[in-house]
């Protein structure tokens, strides 16, 4: 398992994301995301919109970004399977929020 | 969910070319399930088309190409765990399509054959849940034969 970047974000919790993952999943489903690991990884360290806990799976971290390439967010999806440490299982861009999803940060 | 604005309104996605593919192809060109992310995505495109999220619901949403607006793929989250249980007549056939998987192994010919059929039944399911969802926001999407 290669880590791809690892990062810290606003509470303090450790994220990594692995080549695996960005390579099989993120740029396999959506390859819109090409280039932007950085965007990911910002959205991660300081989002500059909000973290919210997924409605299905609670142990799923959402964090949401303004997008580089226009008007749309970068939304990053990190499983926490340790309290303080998660990694991230898919990223891709949208124009909307998704319904259930309850806002953890800032609290 | 509160605080995150909805940039694009769901009249402005376009179905044009969603409607010719299916016309002209008689069905979808992609369907993948992610066991890790628990995701079934659709496309009528070649997967490698650069696309847009657009949710309608807390599960479904509809992608499309950022510069056309146009709708080319669904995308369904917690697909397993709580996308499946509310529809029956899905659940039906990805039992069906669970099964043959398993039949793999045991006859490969015979298997594949099962596998190519429920695929289309698969997507004719989904496609028909989503256009219920899409009509009441003035979408028409065409479900494929």
């Amino acid at each position: 398992m290669t880590v791809l970047f690892d990062v810290v974000d606003p509470r303090g919790f450790k994220v990594i994301c692995t080549e695996e993952c960005w390579n099989d999943h993120i740029l396999d489903e959506h390859p819109i995301m090409v280039g932007l690991e950085k965007e990911v990884e910002e959205t991660i360290r300081k989002p500059q919109l909000f973290i919210y806990q997924d409605r299905d799976y609670p142990e799923r971290h959402i964090y949401y970004g303004k997008s580089s390439t226009g008007v749309r967010y970068t939304k990053v999806i990190v499983e926490f399977q340790n309290p303080n440490s998660g990694e991230v299982i898919t990223a891709f861009l949208t124009d909307s929020g998704k319904t259930g999803e309850a806002l953890i940060w800032p609290d | 969910m509160a605080g995150l604005e909805q940039l694009m309104d769901t009249k402005e996605l376009k179905t044009t070319l969603w409607t010719e593919t299916l016309e002209k192809e008689h069905s979808v060109t992609y369907l993948k399930y992610n066991k890790k992310v628990d995701t079934l995505t659709l496309l009528v495109v070649p997967k490698d088309t650069p696309t847009i999220v657009h949710y309608i619901d807390e599960h479904v949403a509809l992608l499309y190409q950022p510069e056309s607006r146009q709708i080319v793929g669904l995308r369904v989250e917690a697909f397993q765990r709580s996308f499946l249980p509310k529809y029956s007549s899905l659940q039906k056939v990805w039992r069906l399509r669970d099964t043959c998987e398993l039949e793999n192994f045991g006859d490969l010919i015979i298997a594949s054959r099962h596998y190519e059929h429920k695929e289309p039944e698969v997507a004719r399911e989904l496609t028909q849940i989503t256009q219920n969802l899409v009509e009441k926001r003035g979408i028409r999407l065409p479900v494929p034969a």
